[in-house]
């Protein structure tokens, strides 16, 4: 997604995505719009290594799912694969690729339009799209916060593990109590930040139930036009496909099926 | 704040100072309505700004009259461009994009950033930073700016940027400047009135000269001299000044044109314990920080027991990258740092704990305990001390901090000073031979940098060594004995204090301005040297 695609036009992806991997579960069909956002993410010219690095946390969850997904339909359906009495099944490798297609799409999405997108364009896209002020701001400003709570997580460990602080030794307990030593300062920050903040921001006359104003002009060129007819007929025919028995996940793949 | 009156007139420069809980924050919210509109409390008799009462006109419609900047620059950038954080406040008042687009061009003309429109905020320096928070209020054109110690986090040129961007506004587009400052002189010689606040009050409005020349006065409301004016008021107590005190190094020169500034009776050097003994050493060591960023370059020095060492430089000079080599935070990528003769690459932070303390500039980062004794033993717990260790090391710091009834204290609803303490104690109690700290003074106020450079002075005479990253020349030229002037990530000056202040155009080709005292005996006598207040003092004599 370049950044001269209009930022309306990003954040509909971004619903596009969503919405088409909840209507369809043909894990095949989630397997095409899972390429799609790759290839969405290549078109961007996003550096993928900071992609994977950044995505790291839902890549992991995508693959525990589709790891427990496996565990758990072991006795389900036809086995691919048996070791003793655990089996690997159908109905544990699609189900499983079918939710990990979905988090990695969806995650997927969101960091090329978040990457590529800055928080003025979110919150105009937003305020365009008839979204509430007060909403788009709660994104916009959340957005603004990550890279400053990103750098105070950083210091306070820093300030922990200089009073000899080791957070990855000791049991679950132990480390979980370590914890605590940078959780509470991280929160107090956090409020302090926000607080400062919202002064910052009223007294730049901020007032989410006032009218406002965007310096930004938006205007939709032919390739956005393009994209949105292509994002609407495609959920359009989603929609009607699902309606016609279609699209949804085969009978026997099917979890308790 | 109570039964404050003040008249503020078009076009005046005012400056506010006073101890920290003085009502100086308050009296600056109250300007601009977010006292009584976003603040709890109570509010009894009223503020009329630019002919509005701020009880009946909200807080956007002052905006358009009162620009308002905080202390931490950061905590005011709302875009993520130079461009969209100035033109934020005027998308709020509705204005139409082409006059944004003009107002916020001309407010980064004024302020000296129209070349970094499309930069990124956060990759601003810190003068940079509070000028873009002065565009984002100026482009509301407004009447008055009301400046809430804007200058505490800057190094000493973001202060001279910042100050002159000030004047300028004042002086040509005759905006009314209403500013807090701790540090007298650098906004006196721009003031055209000086407010005293104690205690929620205004205990004296006037002339700056005239203010000034009631030097106990300051003194009493816990505001710290300029070093001029420290000096002048030291010779009047011994009757050899006649004259009103000044507080700008020329106003000074002007009045001391009969007095004489002689060799000293032998040659002073800051008072060292510093032995032989190397604790930290650091090899060719450099840094680069994982985006490719080279912040320290081929740096070799060695830290020896008993010195205090003030690390100076520009802000991004490296210097705090600097100090994290040297308990292990960060390990050089090319070159090595020896801590007691281990190399920090093969001990952990954890390890070196016990040798190195290391207290960042802010306690926030650092207590999380609910009382100071559950603060103090949290370090030494985790070097795996036994349970009586642990209980006796933090008896006998709990000494220092005020003795046995603070034990239940919470850090957290203690004044800034006090929290600093705790977060010195609870790095020394694991008894560490170097205590390195980030800006210990930052923040507080005149009586409490006192309180933490004391405590730290008495520190060093029991034997302990210490780092102090500063950008405070007086703190340095007063308690260090040695000073290391870092830029571009490398060691530009090292040496005794008395030998690196006296290098003052090296000093500015590094962007440290000497102390004001050094400018004043250089000026008085050029081959004469001093830099603290106290032996200029003793070296001045009437011709």
């Amino acid at each position: 997604m370049e950044r001269g695609v209009d930022p309306r036009v990003k954040i509909l992806y971004l619903a596009w995505v969503f919405l088409m991997v909840s209507v369809l579960a043909h894990p095949l069909i989630l397997l095409l719009i899972l390429f799609l956002t790759v290839a969405v993410a290549f078109a961007s010219r996003l550096s993928l290594p900071a992609l994977v690095k950044t995505g790291r946390l839902g890549w992991f969850i995508a693959g525990v799912s589709w790891l427990l997904w496996i565990v758990f339909l072991r006795h389900q359906g036809h086995a691919l694969l048996s070791v003793g009495s655990w089996g690997i099944t159908e109905p544990g490798v699609f189900n499983g690729f079918s939710v990990a297609a979905r988090i990695v799409s969806i995650l997927l999405a969101c960091l090329v339009v978040f990457k590529t997108t800055s928080t003025r364009e979110v919150m105009t896209a937003l305020y365009r799209l008839r979204i509430p002020v007060p909403f788009a701001m709660v994104i916009g400003i959340t957005l603004r916060l990550i890279p400053q709570m990103q750098a105070e997580h950083a210091t306070i460990l820093e300030a922990q593990r200089s009073r000899a602080v080791e957070f990855g030794k000791g049991n679950l307990l132990v480390r979980l109590r370590k914890h605590v030593a940078y959780i509470i300062p991280l929160v107090l920050r956090a409020l302090k930040i926000t607080s400062d903040l919202s002064l910052a921001m009223e007294a730049r006359a901020f007032d989410p139930y006032r009218r406002r104003t965007f310096s930004q002009a938006l205007r939709f060129n032919v390739l956005d036009v393009a994209l949105l007819v292509l994002m609407s007929l495609t959920f359009m025919a989603a929609i009607a496909a699902r309606l016609a028995g279609l699209g949804g996940m085969p009978l026997q793949w099917l979890a308790g099926a | 704040m109570q039964g404050v009156d003040l008249e503020i007139g078009a076009g005046e420069f005012i400056a506010i100072a006073g101890r920290a809980g003085s009502g100086k924050s308050t009296l600056c919210y109250a300007l601009n309505g977010l006292i009584p509109h976003s603040f709890g409390g109570r509010m009894e008799g009223e503020v009329m700004v630019c002919g509005l009462d701020t009880r009946k006109t909200s807080v956007p419609d002052l905006a358009r009259h009162v620009g308002f900047v905080l202390q931490n620059a950061e905590s005011q950038l709302v875009g993520l461009s130079v461009e969209e954080d100035t033109a934020f406040g005027l998308e709020n008042i509705g204005l139409p994009g082409n006059e944004i687009a003009g107002r916020v061009h001309s407010a980064l003309r004024t302020v000296r950033l129209e070349g970094q429109a499309r930069s990124s905020p956060w990759n601003l320096s810190g003068g940079q930073k509070q000028r873009l928070a002065i565009a984002a209020a100026l482009a509301f054109q407004p009447e008055m700016l009301v400046l809430d110690n804007p200058t505490a986090e800057l190094d000493p040129v973001g202060k001279q940027e910042l100050m002159a961007t000030l004047a300028q506004l004042n002086r040509e587009s005759g905006v009314t400047v209403v500013m807090v400052n701790q540090e007298l002189e650098e906004v006196l010689p721009y003031a055209s009135r000086l407010v005293l606040m104690d205690h929620g009050r205004i205990v004296r409005v006037g002339n700056p000269a005239e203010i000034i020349d009631s030097a106990e006065e300051l003194l009493n409301v816990g505001v710290k001299l300029p070093e001029v004016t420290q000096v002048a008021y030291q010779l009047r107590t011994r009757e050899q000044w006649r004259g009103p005190l000044p507080f700008r190094v020329e106003d000074a020169i002007g009045q001391m044109r009969d007095f004489v500034l002689l060799t000293p009776p032998e040659e002073r050097s800051s008072a060292s314990n510093a032995t032989a003994e190397t604790l930290i050493e650091m090899e060719g060591a450099s840094f680069v920080y994982p985006n490719g960023t080279k912040v320290i370059r081929n740096v070799s020095l060695a830290i020896r027991r008993g010195e205090f060492i003030a690390l100076m430089g520009p802000n991004g000079a490296g210097k705090t990258t600097l100090a994290k080599h040297f308990n292990g935070l960060l390990v050089p990528t090319t070159g090595q740092v020896l801590v007691g003769g281990r190399d920090t690459r093969s001990s952990g932070v954890a390890q070196l704990a016990g040798k190195v303390g290391y207290v960042f500039q802010n306690p926030d980062h650092q207590l999380f305990s609910r009382t100071i004794e559950e603060e103090l033993a949290f370090g030494p717990k985790n070097l795996g001390w036994e349970k009586a260790r642990v209980e006796s090391a933090v008896e006998s710091t709990l000494e220092h901090l005020g003795g046995r009834q603070r034990a239940r204290d919470d850090p957290y609803f203690m004044g800034l000073a006090e929290r600093k303490l705790v977060a010195i104690a609870s790095a020394l109690i694991m008894e560490p031979e170097v205590l390195v700290l980030d800006e210990p003074a930052t923040g507080a106020d005149h009586e409490a940098a006192l309180r933490i450079m004391n405590y730290l002075s008495t520190l060093q005479r029991r034997g302990l060594t210490i780092v102090m990253v500063t950008h405070d020349v007086s703190l340095a030229a007063n308690y260090a004995n040695r000073v290391i002037v870092v830029r571009d990530g490398s060691v530009a000056l090292d040496g005794r204090t008395e030998e690196v202040f006296r290098r003052v155009t090296e000093l500015r080709s590094c962007l440290v301005t000497p102390p004001q005292v050094t400018l004043l005996a250089q000026a008085l006598n050029p081959s004469l040297f001093t830099c603290r207040v106290s032996e200029m003092v003793e070296q001045l004599a009437r011709a």
